[in-house]
Protein backbone atom coordinates (compact mmCIF):
# COMPACT_ATOMS: atom_id res chain seq x y z
CA UNK A 1 0.00 0.00 0.00
CA UNK A 2 2.70 2.32 0.86
CA UNK A 3 4.21 2.26 -2.90
CA UNK A 4 0.85 2.74 -4.10
CA UNK A 5 0.67 5.82 -1.85
CA UNK A 6 3.75 7.03 -3.21
CA UNK A 7 2.84 5.91 -6.44
CA UNK A 8 0.19 8.76 -6.28
CA UNK A 9 1.74 11.40 -4.79
CA UNK A 10 4.31 11.08 -7.69
CA UNK A 11 1.22 11.35 -10.07
CA UNK A 12 0.02 14.11 -8.37
CA UNK A 13 3.11 15.87 -8.71
CA UNK A 14 3.66 14.80 -12.21
CA UNK A 15 0.50 16.54 -12.98
CA UNK A 16 0.50 19.77 -11.24
CA UNK A 17 4.24 20.19 -12.91
CA UNK A 18 3.43 19.21 -16.60
CA UNK A 19 -0.35 19.90 -16.87
CA UNK A 20 -0.17 23.71 -16.48
CA UNK A 21 2.56 24.48 -19.11
CA UNK A 22 0.73 21.50 -21.24
CA UNK A 23 -2.30 23.65 -20.97
CA UNK A 24 -0.73 27.06 -21.99
CA UNK A 25 0.89 25.90 -24.73
CA UNK A 26 -2.36 24.41 -26.05
CA UNK A 27 -4.30 27.47 -25.21
CA UNK A 28 -1.85 29.66 -26.76
CA UNK A 29 -1.36 27.91 -30.16
CA UNK A 30 -5.39 27.71 -30.19
CA UNK A 31 -5.55 31.29 -30.19
CA UNK A 32 -2.82 31.60 -33.01
CA UNK A 33 -4.28 32.42 -36.54
CA UNK A 34 -2.35 30.14 -38.68
CA UNK A 35 -3.32 27.04 -40.56
CA UNK A 36 -3.58 23.90 -39.21
CA UNK A 37 -0.72 22.50 -40.81
CA UNK A 38 1.44 25.17 -39.63
CA UNK A 39 1.34 24.16 -36.66
CA UNK A 40 3.65 21.38 -37.15
CA UNK A 41 6.42 23.90 -38.02
CA UNK A 42 5.59 25.74 -34.82
CA UNK A 43 6.01 22.61 -32.91
CA UNK A 44 9.55 23.16 -32.16
CA UNK A 45 8.98 26.78 -30.30
CA UNK A 46 5.57 25.22 -28.31
CA UNK A 47 8.28 22.43 -26.93
CA UNK A 48 10.45 25.10 -25.95
CA UNK A 49 7.81 27.39 -24.42
CA UNK A 50 6.46 23.73 -23.06
CA UNK A 51 9.81 23.34 -21.00
CA UNK A 52 10.24 26.96 -20.11
CA UNK A 53 6.86 26.98 -18.26
CA UNK A 54 7.96 23.62 -16.70
CA UNK A 55 10.90 24.99 -15.28
CA UNK A 56 8.83 27.65 -13.94
CA UNK A 57 6.61 25.36 -12.42
CA UNK A 58 9.61 23.56 -11.03
CA UNK A 59 11.10 26.28 -9.15
CA UNK A 60 7.71 27.59 -7.64
CA UNK A 61 7.22 24.12 -6.50
CA UNK A 62 10.53 23.51 -5.34
CA UNK A 63 10.75 26.64 -3.31
CA UNK A 64 7.58 25.25 -1.38
CA UNK A 65 9.51 22.62 -0.13
CA UNK A 66 10.95 22.13 3.23
CA UNK A 67 14.97 22.97 2.32
CA UNK A 68 17.33 20.21 2.53
CA UNK A 69 19.50 20.23 5.61
CA UNK A 70 23.01 17.79 5.86
CA UNK A 71 23.12 15.13 8.42
CA UNK A 72 22.09 11.96 8.95
CA UNK A 73 18.14 10.82 9.41
CA UNK A 74 16.35 7.58 10.23
CA UNK A 75 14.30 6.97 6.81
CA UNK A 76 11.64 6.81 6.87
CA UNK A 77 9.99 8.40 9.43
CA UNK A 78 12.04 11.75 10.00
CA UNK A 79 10.79 14.84 8.15
CA UNK A 80 14.26 15.52 6.36
CA UNK A 81 13.42 12.16 4.64
CA UNK A 82 10.05 13.18 3.44
CA UNK A 83 11.49 16.34 2.29
CA UNK A 84 14.04 14.40 1.11
CA UNK A 85 11.28 12.44 -0.98
CA UNK A 86 9.71 15.50 -2.44
CA UNK A 87 12.79 17.13 -3.53
CA UNK A 88 13.55 13.83 -5.48
CA UNK A 89 10.56 13.31 -6.67
CA UNK A 90 10.79 16.67 -8.37
CA UNK A 91 14.42 15.94 -9.54
CA UNK A 92 12.74 12.98 -11.05
CA UNK A 93 10.15 14.39 -13.10
CA UNK A 94 12.56 17.45 -14.43
CA UNK A 95 14.62 14.51 -15.40
CA UNK A 96 12.23 13.03 -17.60
CA UNK A 97 14.17 12.28 -20.86
CA UNK A 98 11.39 13.38 -23.02
CA UNK A 99 12.16 17.27 -21.82
CA UNK A 100 15.15 16.85 -20.10
CA UNK A 101 16.97 15.52 -23.38
CA UNK A 102 15.88 19.23 -24.57
CA UNK A 103 16.71 21.11 -21.27
CA UNK A 104 20.53 19.61 -21.56
CA UNK A 105 21.09 20.57 -25.16
CA UNK A 106 20.76 24.31 -24.06
CA UNK A 107 23.75 26.11 -21.64
CA UNK A 108 20.29 28.27 -20.63
CA UNK A 109 17.87 26.12 -20.27
CA UNK A 110 20.43 23.67 -18.66
CA UNK A 111 21.25 26.67 -16.41
CA UNK A 112 17.11 27.28 -15.70
CA UNK A 113 17.55 23.59 -14.60
CA UNK A 114 19.84 23.21 -11.95
CA UNK A 115 18.54 26.86 -10.77
CA UNK A 116 15.08 25.54 -10.16
CA UNK A 117 15.65 22.82 -8.52
CA UNK A 118 18.21 24.47 -6.30
CA UNK A 119 21.25 23.65 -7.07
CA UNK A 120 24.03 26.62 -7.10
CA UNK A 121 25.56 26.63 -10.43
CA UNK A 122 27.45 29.03 -12.28
CA UNK A 123 25.60 29.87 -15.95
CA UNK A 124 29.05 28.94 -18.02
CA UNK A 125 29.90 25.30 -17.10
CA UNK A 126 29.66 22.29 -19.24
CA UNK A 127 27.95 19.31 -19.12
CA UNK A 128 26.94 16.40 -21.40
CA UNK A 129 23.70 15.70 -21.90
CA UNK A 130 23.04 12.72 -20.11
CA UNK A 131 24.51 13.53 -16.73
CA UNK A 132 22.86 12.91 -13.38
CA UNK A 133 22.33 15.11 -10.43
CA UNK A 134 19.92 13.33 -7.98
CA UNK A 135 19.67 16.25 -5.46
CA UNK A 136 20.10 18.89 -7.36
CA UNK A 137 19.27 21.60 -4.02
CA UNK A 138 22.88 20.06 -2.58
CA UNK A 139 24.78 20.18 -5.23
CA UNK A 140 27.25 23.29 -6.25
CA UNK A 141 28.81 23.62 -9.88
CA UNK A 142 31.35 26.31 -10.26
CA UNK A 143 32.20 28.64 -13.09
CA UNK A 144 34.36 26.71 -16.20
CA UNK A 145 33.45 23.42 -14.82
CA UNK A 146 33.21 20.74 -16.80
CA UNK A 147 30.64 17.65 -16.11
CA UNK A 148 31.40 14.80 -18.82
CA UNK A 149 28.68 11.93 -20.03
CA UNK A 150 27.56 9.53 -17.54
CA UNK A 151 28.88 11.88 -14.33
CA UNK A 152 26.84 10.93 -11.21
CA UNK A 153 26.49 13.81 -8.71
CA UNK A 154 24.64 12.03 -5.60
CA UNK A 155 23.90 14.27 -2.59
CA UNK A 156 22.02 11.36 -0.42
CA UNK A 157 22.92 7.72 0.40
CA UNK A 158 20.59 5.44 2.29
CA UNK A 159 22.40 2.85 4.67
CA UNK A 160 20.67 0.92 7.27
CA UNK A 161 17.76 2.54 7.64
CA UNK A 162 19.31 6.08 7.40
CA UNK A 163 19.51 9.36 5.16
CA UNK A 164 22.31 10.52 4.74
CA UNK A 165 22.37 14.08 2.89
CA UNK A 166 25.12 15.99 2.43
CA UNK A 167 26.44 18.96 0.24
CA UNK A 168 28.70 17.83 -3.54
CA UNK A 169 30.73 20.61 -4.74
CA UNK A 170 32.91 21.02 -8.38
CA UNK A 171 35.20 24.08 -7.92
CA UNK A 172 35.96 26.52 -10.57
CA UNK A 173 37.28 25.17 -13.62
CA UNK A 174 37.07 21.84 -12.40
CA UNK A 175 37.17 18.58 -15.20
CA UNK A 176 35.37 15.76 -14.67
CA UNK A 177 35.54 13.08 -17.40
CA UNK A 178 33.25 10.26 -18.25
CA UNK A 179 31.34 8.49 -15.44
CA UNK A 180 32.66 10.20 -12.80
CA UNK A 181 30.64 9.61 -9.40
CA UNK A 182 30.46 11.77 -6.54
CA UNK A 183 29.33 10.72 -3.61
CA UNK A 184 27.31 13.04 -0.72
CA UNK A 185 30.15 15.12 0.94
CA UNK A 186 32.06 14.93 -2.01
CA UNK A 187 33.86 18.10 -2.94
CA UNK A 188 36.38 18.42 -6.18
CA UNK A 189 38.59 21.79 -5.73
CA UNK A 190 39.42 24.20 -8.38
CA UNK A 191 40.76 23.34 -11.80
CA UNK A 192 41.49 19.60 -10.93
CA UNK A 193 40.94 16.77 -13.71
CA UNK A 194 39.30 13.63 -12.35
CA UNK A 195 39.67 11.05 -14.80
CA UNK A 196 36.83 8.81 -16.14
CA UNK A 197 35.43 6.45 -13.89
CA UNK A 198 36.55 7.70 -10.68
CA UNK A 199 34.13 7.46 -8.12
CA UNK A 200 34.68 9.71 -4.84
CA UNK A 201 32.62 7.96 -2.06
CA UNK A 202 31.33 9.78 1.17
CA UNK A 203 33.05 13.45 2.47
CA UNK A 204 36.17 12.27 -0.13
CA UNK A 205 37.49 15.51 -1.93
CA UNK A 206 40.53 16.46 -4.01
CA UNK A 207 42.44 19.79 -3.95
CA UNK A 208 42.60 22.35 -6.03
CA UNK A 209 44.78 22.12 -9.10
CA UNK A 210 45.24 17.87 -8.38
CA UNK A 211 44.76 15.18 -10.65
CA UNK A 212 43.31 12.06 -10.39
CA UNK A 213 43.57 9.32 -12.99
CA UNK A 214 41.26 6.94 -14.60
CA UNK A 215 39.24 4.34 -12.37
CA UNK A 216 40.39 5.39 -9.04
CA UNK A 217 38.29 4.92 -6.10
CA UNK A 218 38.41 7.19 -3.15
CA UNK A 219 36.97 5.82 -0.19
CA UNK A 220 34.91 7.61 2.76
CA UNK A 221 37.32 11.00 3.83
CA UNK A 222 40.28 10.25 1.92
CA UNK A 223 41.78 13.92 0.86
CA UNK A 224 43.35 14.75 -2.30
CA UNK A 225 45.44 17.59 -1.21
CA UNK A 226 46.35 20.41 -3.81
CA UNK A 227 48.44 19.80 -6.62
CA UNK A 228 48.65 16.20 -5.67
CA UNK A 229 48.67 13.42 -8.48
CA UNK A 230 46.97 10.13 -7.97
CA UNK A 231 47.72 7.75 -10.99
CA UNK A 232 45.63 5.31 -12.35
CA UNK A 233 42.77 2.74 -11.11
CA UNK A 234 44.83 3.64 -7.35
CA UNK A 235 42.75 3.30 -4.27
CA UNK A 236 42.84 5.29 -1.40
CA UNK A 237 41.12 3.81 1.67
CA UNK A 238 39.21 5.57 4.52
CA UNK A 239 40.67 8.84 5.89
CA UNK A 240 43.65 8.45 4.03
CA UNK A 241 45.52 11.77 3.36
CA UNK A 242 47.71 12.27 0.25
CA UNK A 243 49.61 15.94 0.60
CA UNK A 244 49.55 18.90 -1.15
CA UNK A 245 52.16 18.34 -4.57
CA UNK A 246 52.37 14.22 -3.14
CA UNK A 247 52.10 11.12 -5.50
CA UNK A 248 50.42 7.88 -5.52
CA UNK A 249 51.57 6.07 -8.28
CA UNK A 250 49.20 4.26 -10.78
CA UNK A 251 47.56 0.70 -9.23
CA UNK A 252 48.16 1.45 -5.78
CA UNK A 253 46.76 0.70 -2.50
CA UNK A 254 46.94 3.13 -0.19
CA UNK A 255 46.47 1.76 3.83
CA UNK A 256 43.42 3.09 6.10
CA UNK A 257 44.15 5.96 7.29
CA UNK A 258 47.78 6.59 5.62
CA UNK A 259 49.53 10.32 5.35
CA UNK A 260 51.33 11.23 2.62
CA UNK A 261 53.21 13.79 3.36
CA UNK A 262 53.18 17.33 0.85
CA UNK A 263 55.87 16.71 -1.68
CA UNK A 264 55.83 12.84 -0.63
CA UNK A 265 55.52 9.55 -2.86
CA UNK A 266 53.46 6.46 -2.03
CA UNK A 267 55.14 3.62 -2.67
CA UNK A 268 58.35 5.99 -1.29
CA UNK A 269 61.11 5.71 -3.69
CA UNK A 270 64.37 3.42 -1.84
CA UNK B 1 65.03 33.03 -14.09
CA UNK B 2 66.27 32.94 -18.17
CA UNK B 3 64.97 30.22 -20.81
CA UNK B 4 68.22 28.36 -20.53
CA UNK B 5 68.01 28.04 -16.74
CA UNK B 6 63.96 26.47 -17.11
CA UNK B 7 65.32 24.00 -19.44
CA UNK B 8 67.44 22.94 -16.90
CA UNK B 9 65.33 22.69 -14.57
CA UNK B 10 62.82 21.16 -16.27
CA UNK B 11 65.24 18.21 -16.95
CA UNK B 12 65.83 17.87 -13.23
CA UNK B 13 61.98 17.55 -12.94
CA UNK B 14 61.62 14.96 -15.51
CA UNK B 15 64.83 12.64 -13.47
CA UNK B 16 62.35 12.87 -10.27
CA UNK B 17 59.38 11.76 -11.76
CA UNK B 18 61.02 9.23 -13.75
CA UNK B 19 63.21 7.93 -10.81
CA UNK B 20 66.19 8.64 -13.56
CA UNK B 21 69.50 10.92 -14.33
CA UNK B 22 68.52 14.04 -15.73
CA UNK B 23 67.65 13.69 -19.76
CA UNK B 24 69.26 16.02 -22.11
CA UNK B 25 67.20 18.79 -22.84
CA UNK B 26 67.11 21.17 -25.47
CA UNK B 27 64.22 23.60 -26.68
CA UNK B 28 62.90 21.13 -29.32
CA UNK B 29 62.76 17.62 -27.29
CA UNK B 30 59.42 16.81 -26.78
CA UNK B 31 58.48 15.55 -23.43
CA UNK B 32 56.14 13.02 -24.89
CA UNK B 33 57.75 11.40 -27.97
CA UNK B 34 61.43 11.90 -26.73
CA UNK B 35 61.53 11.62 -22.87
CA UNK B 36 57.90 9.42 -23.01
CA UNK B 37 56.16 11.20 -20.06
CA UNK B 38 52.53 10.30 -20.08
CA UNK B 39 49.75 12.33 -19.06
CA UNK B 40 50.16 11.86 -15.26
CA UNK B 41 53.80 12.66 -15.77
CA UNK B 42 53.05 15.94 -17.59
CA UNK B 43 50.22 16.75 -14.28
CA UNK B 44 53.24 16.09 -12.25
CA UNK B 45 55.66 18.49 -13.94
CA UNK B 46 52.39 20.98 -14.00
CA UNK B 47 51.90 20.68 -10.06
CA UNK B 48 55.90 21.25 -9.63
CA UNK B 49 55.61 24.36 -12.10
CA UNK B 50 52.46 25.91 -9.74
CA UNK B 51 54.32 24.82 -6.26
CA UNK B 52 57.52 26.41 -7.39
CA UNK B 53 56.88 29.18 -9.10
CA UNK B 54 52.95 29.96 -7.22
CA UNK B 55 52.08 30.08 -11.25
CA UNK B 56 48.30 29.06 -12.91
CA UNK B 57 48.69 26.70 -15.07
CA UNK B 58 44.92 24.95 -16.55
CA UNK B 59 44.53 21.35 -16.68
CA UNK B 60 45.95 20.51 -20.53
CA UNK B 61 47.74 23.61 -20.76
CA UNK B 62 51.09 21.85 -21.06
CA UNK B 63 49.82 19.73 -23.67
CA UNK B 64 48.89 22.39 -26.29
CA UNK B 65 52.87 22.31 -27.49
CA UNK B 66 54.86 19.40 -25.65
CA UNK B 67 58.35 20.71 -27.07
CA UNK B 68 60.65 21.57 -23.50
CA UNK B 69 60.75 25.11 -25.19
CA UNK B 70 57.57 25.76 -25.51
CA UNK B 71 56.92 24.56 -22.03
CA UNK B 72 59.50 26.98 -21.14
CA UNK B 73 58.34 29.74 -22.99
CA UNK B 74 54.93 29.24 -20.95
CA UNK B 75 56.29 29.25 -17.52
CA UNK B 76 58.37 32.41 -18.38
CA UNK B 77 55.28 34.16 -19.81
CA UNK B 78 53.42 33.32 -16.17
CA UNK B 79 56.99 34.54 -13.81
Amino acid sequence: MRILGLDLAFMILFWILVGPPLAAVGWLAGRLPVPTWAHLGLAPLYALLFVVLLLAMAGIVRTALPALKPGSYPFPGHRQSGAWLAHFALMRVMSFPLWSRLVFAFSSLRWLWFRSLGARAAFDMRTAVDITVTDPSLVEVGQGSMLSAGTFLAGHFIENDHLLLAPVRVGKGAQLHGQVTLAPGAEVGEDAVVGPGTTLLPSASIGCDAHVGLGCLLHNGARVGDNAVVGHQAVLEADVVVGAGAVVQAGARVPRGTVIPDGGRFPPRE
Amino acid sequence: MTREELLQLLAAWVGDITDAAPPPITPETDLVRDLGLDSLALAELAAKARMRFKVRIRPGELAADLRAGAVADLLLSRL
